[in-house]
């Protein structure tokens, strides 16, 4: 894991004590792991619960963390055990064989819209993402295009200014300005 | 040819052995200093039993610390990087003064032998105390104008854990136990508020030592003939120690361990002189008159100290 | 001052933070619950844009979380120390009774021979503390004032003492004895 990673950071804070440090782990991995959750635990009340479980079990075993992965692959880890055990115990037949990461997005739509996709819970979702689209269509040019090579194409800032040709402070404050942006028309939305 | 190697052997072993306990020392000095704690701990002292509680704060914003007591009467001391502030209950007074940098340990002198004229260090080997194991470091006195030490030095932290004060004898003169401790995790900010108010109570403040002095000399104008071996001036001063009254000399002394001080005042028109030992535990004054001038000396030294050194105290012509 | 904090919550997010800037924003996020929330929404933006969102989510998750961590323990720390090593000294019942007449100070006793060191256990010491209980407990704004007069020294006198390892002002907080100025 490099070492100007800010997980790095925080993983060493909390092995010394500091409990707030695991707070902003949770806030950067909650999504993630909700969502991997709930491949293997359906409903997503549930899913939740779990993704809960997972987090707590990392925390009780962060000291065992050494470093040697990334945090996001050893949380990743715990929550899929965490899940698995959770339906031998309320004796439900887990999916068959590990669902990788990267083709974890391809079985969402599908399946969520077979079992659990009411509209009121889609609506959350989707009118999140709709919102958001909309409010990045109506950014000025520059912050649109830092906003989009970032997330995205899942370039790093000092990519970002090569393609850009401006200094990475420039990219760096253009992609908060879009935040900022998109967060106006956000707010309201999850309050 | 063996009889020289079994002392150099020896010779070597000491030099080991102290520079272990030298070390367990400094690391445990640093801990004090560096960590995040709270803990409530008991210090017995004269047949009395006082329980107190400490809160240290260290942060990329500075050191936070609060030391109060937990029974008699409230009485706290609240430290962070520029402040002292002591708060008493029972004589209603607040004093606060500016915080004089921590001294790395020990302050003079910087070598080990210098310290060892006058100190035996020795790593006494593992302790185990509930649920912990130990390191326990001794510093024993050569004479006996000076106090002996005993640490308990958490393997695991290297905090300190227990902690005696002893006489030449070697029995405890003072002893100061951790009864429970939290180290790391967050303190609260509450946590290091004082308790006590100050509403209502007397507030001294303590002059800023880097007034100009009074006098336009850089040495003091009394000497102290009479100091236990080893111990030299580490800092002189001129402060007003009260309101209304004339600036003092204050001379501090060292053997790199305990530390006196000197204080000498003119003595106000009228005013009558305090004379006489005043004990409390392991810290003790003596107080005189010489030449119409109020000395006190205090420091963790026995009695005998403090006495001898007082009645040394004379005006250089 | 504000949108230089989230701008930085904004890098943190992209794990583009400096090392320098990491220490003071994680002590503001740990005090700041609005703070914690705009972060959790700039998270929610970057999670929606890569299609991390699951289905359904409850923004107050992450607040979940931290009150279950609160029901656990800290790690690696805390521990207590219990003190069945301790054991009490004789004579402690009378000392408890005599601190009981409060006022801080040094107790000042005057000594006839040249050994001054009042041992643990003295005779002396009993009697001072006990002649103290019997005396009347107004102090003569004389010996208050005395009293007082060496707080001061007391006071001045910690900030030089070396820190030994035992905690400074140790000796100012932990005593609670008579006043007694004996002449």
């Amino acid at each position: 894991m490099g070492e100007r990673s800010i997980d790095y950071a925080l993983v060493k804070k909390v092995q010394q004590g500091d409990k707030a440090a695991f707070d902003v782990l949770v806030l950067k991995y909650q999504n993630k792991i909700i969502q991997l959750v709930n491949r293997y635990v359906r409903d997503p009340d549930e899913a939740m619960d779990v993704a809960q479980e997972a987090f707590i079990k990392a925390y009780k075993a962060i000291g065992r963390f050494r470093g040697d992965s990334a945090f996001y692959t050893w949380i990743y880890r715990i929550a899929i055990n965490t899940a698995k055990n959770y339906l031998v115990a309320s004796k439900r037949r887990p999916p068959k064989g590990d669902i990788d990461a990267s083709d974890a997005e391809q079985y969402e739509g599908a399946a969520g819209l077979r079992e659990y996709a009411t509209p009121e819970r889609m609506l959350l979702r989707d009118e999140i993402k709709e919102t958001i689209a909309s409010a990045i269509d109506d950014l000025p040019d520059d912050l649109r295009t830092a906003i989009t090579l970032r997330e995205l194409e899942g370039l790093s800032y000092e990519e970002i200014a090569e393609t850009m040709e401006c200094p990475i402070g420039t990219v760096r404050s253009r992609i908060f300005r879009a935040r900022d942006a998109i967060d106006i028309k956000l707010k309201p939305l999850l309050d | 040819m063996r009889w020289l190697v079994v002392v150099l052997l020896t010779t070597a072993g000491q030099v080991c052995a102290q520079e272990s306990a030298r070390q367990w020392l400094d690391e445990m000095s640093n801990a004090l200093q560096t960590l995040d704690y709270d803990g409530t701990f008991v210090y017995l002292h004269d047949n009395k039993l006082e329980t107190m509680r400490i809160v240290h704060q260290q942060t990329e914003g500075g050191e936070k610390e609060r030391l109060f007591s937990l029974t008699g009467s409230p009485r706290e001391v609240l430290r962070d990087d520029r402040t002292v502030t002591c708060i008493m209950a029972d004589n209603k007074s607040v004093m606060f003064g500016k915080r004089r940098s921590r001294q790395p340990f020990p302050v003079v002198p910087r070598d080990l032998d210098a310290l060892s004229d006058y100190y035996q260090l020795e790593d006494a080997g593992e302790d185990r105390m509930t649920g912990y194991m130990t390191r326990v470091i001794k510093i024993k006195p050569k004479d006996a104008l000076r106090y002996g030490y005993r640490f308990w030095i958490d393997k695991e932290t290297r905090m300190l854990l227990k902690f005696d004060l002893t006489g030449v004898d070697g029995k405890a003169i003072e002893q100061l136990m951790f009864t429970s401790l939290g180290i790391g995790g967050g303190i609260p900010a509450a946590a290091l508020e004082p308790s006590l108010t100050g509403d209502g109570y007397a507030w001294y403040r303590q002059e800023n030592s880097d007034r100009k002095p009074v006098r336009n000399t850089d040495a003091p104008g009394w000497t102290v003939e009479r100091l236990p071996a080893g111990f030299r001036m580490v800092n002189f001063q001129h402060k007003r120690m009260h309101q209304d009254s004339v600036s003092a000399e204050h001379m501090v002394f060292s053997d790199g361990l305990a530390t006196v001080s000197v204080y000498v005042e003119k003595l106000a028109e009228g005013k009558a002189p305090v004379t006489g030992l005043s004990s409390m535990g392991a810290m003790n004054a003596y107080r005189a008159e010489v030449d119409g001038y109020q000395v006190t000396v205090i420091g963790e030294v026995p009695g005998v100290t403090v006495q001898m050194i007082a009645h040394s105290v004379s005006r250089l012509s | 001052m504000k949108d230089k904090l989230h701008e930085q919550l904004s890098a943190l997010i992209d794990d583009e933070l400096e090392e320098r800037e990491q220490a003071l924003l994680l002590r503001q996020l740990a005090g700041d619950a609005e703070l914690s929330r705009r972060l959790s929404r700039f998270q929610i933006i970057s999670d929606a844009l890569q299609n991390h969102l699951p289905l359904r989510f409850n923004t107050g998750f992450h607040e979940r979380v931290h009150a279950a961590l609160n029901e656990e323990p800290t790690v690696h720390r805390e521990r207590s120390i219990l003190a069945t090593l301790y054991k009490p000294v004789a004579g402690l019942a009378v000392a408890a009774s005599v601190a009981m007449l409060a006022v801080l100070s040094l107790q000042s006793v005057r000594q006839e021979g040249p050994e001054a060191v009042p041992a643990v256990a003295s005779a002396a010491t009993h009697d001072s503390y006990i002649r103290a209980a019997a005396d009347d407990t107004v102090q003569s704004e004389e010996s208050a004032r005395a009293a007082q007069n060496l707080d001061v020294y007391l006071v001045n006198h910690s900030e030089y003492a070396v820190n030994r390892g035992m905690l400074p002002y140790v000796h100012l907080v932990g005593h609670d004895m008579t006043l007694r100025n004996k002449e």
